[in-house]
């Protein structure tokens, strides 16, 4: 234990600041620390998505298919219909947009957003802004887990600055349970280039001196509490997809939610069935347990050979859905109310399209030499 | 308000400003203000809380003073350190005690249901209490002056930089300061400030990175235990915590600076302890000091015999481990230091020998690896994790991921290791002190750079915020 106390100048019996020497001195050191502190936050506020853009492919990808998300209208100037494919990495692993263009570059114009790690606020705020600010796709598939659908959880200060919307402030903050210091947090990095960008900025520096880094992050990243509790999933499922169909019907885009494939059971069945009472389209195009584990990367993420099937079926549901009346019918009337028929426009394809399919094709499990079954099973999941 | 966030940049900013443009019993009133404002920031129930128990130590302490009959005063001295311990007990031991009454209950029998109460932990309760307990022993033991002005009382209890995790401030330190006009000085400014960035790079750059490496070794995301786990994780968290701390500690310090206050200094080079008695002396001192005189010494300190001593030792750090939080790990790892503490004092009979400095470094190293040990349990959420950790030194893992891991861990607590050094060289206060202002300021800057690149992605909140 101590034997003495330890404030090393005790105050007590004197003036607290008697000692002004070097005032001066001081004085010049206080301009010289605070001048270069300001020097140096405009310097990275003015170049860190400069830096960014330099050091980070990702980056650049997010921005450039930001800026062409942004550009988009229902139909482009040949009249093809546009569809914004938007999500996180289960999107960016599990379908391979070359073969998607390739496959309907004939009737549709197909562009992809996506941002890793984002959650369904990410979405919801990022496509009430992106729709705030012109983008007009002819529809939008919004590609989420359950669980993600379920989060609470978004990007920070990347979605504060990238995806949220001033307006959507007091929103995005109740939603995300935010306290009211992470909140005024957000509010800054809305507006700080900085802010929104330090942690990509962090990562890169990260990347750079450290052997493994990319490794040593899978371990210790913090990806949040995965929500598993199927109530917790249906009732924030029950919350959710109204608020996608009001977003659907306020900016007239059709929204659909495409759940990617999933090794464990997610409840994507009855949040299909909510949707349908809702009125937003959900697409399961490989029910959970249905693609075996050597289809998926890391348990998670689809690898190459489940991409390839994965893709060629939401090819084929895309095909199967009436676009063309679908946009005719955003465009030009906007539904305002009519959930309903935007559903059954979505639905009726894909349900003709899913009895073609199980006519033509064998299907994926053909290729793994496991057809049967499973596969009669898929195609009935695709509504 | 979390001191690393840039709310509290612009809050400190604003007051700094507005505080020195006021006269003196106006910036008593206007810091007051302020203060409360910092702390119902959180929840505005809280700060109720707070008003309330600052309102009654300022009659009870009055009350002491003005009241000649002993017994009288004893007794308003019990009624104040029974209010104070019970809102305490209240809202940090409650469901402890009762859930371990329960399960004491059901080994022998007796199931029983206990209320249960939801309460979450008010932000700062421990500290200040413990700053009022002070100041009511203070003042019933004639050495500091009941405080008859409530904004200058309510003032010492809440002056925002302490408020929340300390320093834990002694009524014959901070009192008289608050009770006398301020004066701007350009020096303790200046130096507040670089306390200020220090203290931020402390906790960004190296306690939030080590806090990366803690937490997988902690919660398994390296996998089962094994020697190279534990290591991760008692070497990162033994950083985590000092950083964290001690930059919160210097963050607090440079603010009060600003302000025209000076705060005690809460660590000098813990881990370059070369005993566990020296250990208290560098780590946490203002709590240390405080179990010291209001527990340690009114226990009987070392006056009543041996045994008494060791009992003495033990019972402080017990009580002073559950200081820091409802769990039966706080209380081991008390005991832990407890116990360290009177075999020490066994061994060396009270007199730590000055070795040689390859013996001094040997024990060093020897006292970071207790320390270290003991912060396992200190981190683990319960005993079984903490023991389950400890079994860990008895196998071996080895992952692709732990040479980075290690290299990771290292470049983010030698930095920490060197300030140390050279602050425990030059016996200073403050970094550099007795240096040019030109390196200074370089020094300033480059913490700021390094907090801009270097610090961790994932904020987290001060590890004492929640005792």
């Amino acid at each position: 234990m101590h034997s003495s106390t330890s404030s090393s100048r005790d105050v007590a019996g004197g003036a607290p600041f008697g000692f002004v020497l070097g005032g001066r001195s001081a004085r010049s050191g206080i301009i010289a620390l605070l001048t270069g502190l300001v020097l140096i936050f405009l310097t990275l506020e003015v170049t860190s998505p400069l830096v960014l853009a330099h050091f980070s492919h990702t980056e650049q990808r997010v921005d450039r298919e930001l800026q062409e998300a942004a550009s988009l209208r229902a139909v482009t100037a040949d009249g093809r219909p546009t569809i914004l494919l938007a999500g996180n990495s289960l999107l960016k692993e599990g379908v391979l947009i070359p073969s998607l263009h390739d496959d309907l570059a004939t009737q549709y114009e197909v562009r992809r957003l996506v941002i890793e790690q984002t959650h369904y606020l990410d979405w919801y705020f990022g496509l009430r802004r992106l729709l705030e600010e012109g983008s007009r796709p002819g529809i939008v598939v919004l590609t989420l887990a359950t669980a993600q659908l379920a989060s609470p959880l978004t990007l920070g200060q990347s979605f504060a600055h990238r995806q949220m919307s001033f307006r959507d402030f007091p929103r995005a903050v109740r939603e995300s349970r935010l306290d009211r210091t992470t909140a005024s947090t957000y509010l800054f990095a809305h507006w700080s280039r900085w802010l929104g960008n330090e942690g990509f900025i962090r990562q890169c520096v990260s990347i750079s001196v450290f052997p493994g880094f990319r490794q040593l992050a899978g371990r210790i990243a913090d990806h949040g509490a995965h929500i598993h509790d199927p109530s917790t999933l249906l009732n924030m499922a029950q919350q959710r997809l109204p608020e996608l169909r009001d977003l659907s019907q306020q900016f007239g885009v059709p929204v659909v939610l495409l759940i990617p494939p999933n090794l464990n059971q997610d409840s994507s069945r009855e949040i299909q069935e909510l949707g349908n009472q809702i009125g937003v389209p959900v697409w399961i195009l490989s029910p959970a347990g249905e693609f075996p584990r050597d289809y998926f990367s890391d348990g998670f993420h689809l690898n190459r050979r489940g991409a390839e099937i994965y893709t060629t079926r939401l090819s084929r549901q895309v095909r199967s859905m009436n676009m063309g009346q679908v946009a005719r019918h955003f465009v030009h009337e906007p539904p305002n109310g009519k959930p309903a028929d935007v559903q059954a426009t979505l639905q009726d394809g894909s349900q003709r399209e899913s009895a073609d399919a199980e006519r033509k094709q064998p299907h994926a499990h053909a290729a793994r030499g496991n057809p049967g079954p499973r596969s009669r099973t898929s195609i009935n999941t695709v509504r | 308000m979390l001191f690393d966030t840039p709310i509290y940049v612009v809050f400190l900013a604003l007051t700094v400003l507005c505080y020195w443009c006021l006269p003196f019993r106006s910036q008593n009133k206007f810091l007051l203000l302020a203060s409360y404002f910092f702390y119902g920031w959180w929840d505005w129930r809280f700060l109720c809380l707070m008003i309330a128990s600052t309102v009654i130590d300022y009659f009870i302490a009055i009350k002491i003073e003005d009241t000649k009959e002993p017994k009288i005063r004893r007794s308003l001295l019990v009624l104040s350190l029974f209010i104070n311990f019970s809102i305490l007990g209240l809202f940090k031991y409650f469901n402890f005690f009762a859930d371990s009454l329960a399960a004491a209950l059901s080994t022998v029998g007796l199931a029983v249901s206990l209320p249960v109460l939801r309460i979450i932990l008010p932000p700062g309760i421990s500290f200040y209490t413990f700053q009022e307990v002070a100041y009511i022993v203070d003042v019933y033991s004639g050495k500091v002056r009941a405080s008859r002005s409530f904004v200058d009382y309510g003032l010492f209890i809440s002056l925002f930089p302490h408020l929340i995790a300390g320093p834990i401030q002694r009524p014959s330190h901070l009192l008289p300061q608050v009770q006398r006009a301020r004066r701007w000085s350009s020096q303790k400014a200046f130096d507040g400030l670089l306390l200020i960035l220090e203290g931020v790079f402390r906790k960004c750059v190296i306690a939030d990175n080590c806090a990366l490496i803690a937490n997988a070794a902690f919660t398994g995301a390296f996998g089962r235990p094994s020697i190279p786990v534990v290591l991760l994780g008692m070497y990162a968290f033994a950083w985590q915590i000092y950083g964290d701390f001690s930059g919160y500690s210097s963050i607090a310090r440079g603010s009060a600076q600003l302000l025209g206050f000076h705060f005690m200094v809460n660590f000098r080079q813990p881990y370059l302890a070369e005993s566990i008695q020296d250990f208290w002396r560098r780590w946490h001192i203002s709590l240390s000091t405080w179990l010291r005189d209001y527990l340690y010494i009114p226990l009987g300190g070392n006056r009543k015999g041996e045994g008494a001593t060791y009992r003495n030792l033990l019972l402080t750090m017990l009580l002073g481990g559950l200081w820091h939080g409802a769990n039966w790990t706080f209380v081991i790892w008390g005991g832990i230091h407890g116990g360290s503490l009177a075999a020490e004092r066994k061994v060396t009979e009270g007199k730590i020998p000055k070795p040689g400095a390859f013996r001094k470094w040997i024990s060093r190293v020897f006292i970071f690896h207790l320390v270290g040990v003991s912060w396992i349990f200190f981190r683990a959420q319960s005993l079984r994790a903490a023991w389950q950790m400890l079994r860990g030194f008895t196998a071996w893992s080895w992952r692709p991921e732990f040479p980075t891991a290690f290299l990771f861990l290292a470049v983010f607590s030698i930095p920490l290791l060197l300030i140390d050094l050279h602050l425990e060289s030059s016996g200073g206060e403050y970094c550099f002190e007795s240096t040019p202002i030109r390196p200074r300021v370089a020094f300033g800057l480059a913490c700021a750079l390094a907090i801009a690149f270097l610090g961790a992605n994932q904020a987290n909140a001060f590890i004492y915020f929640q005792f």
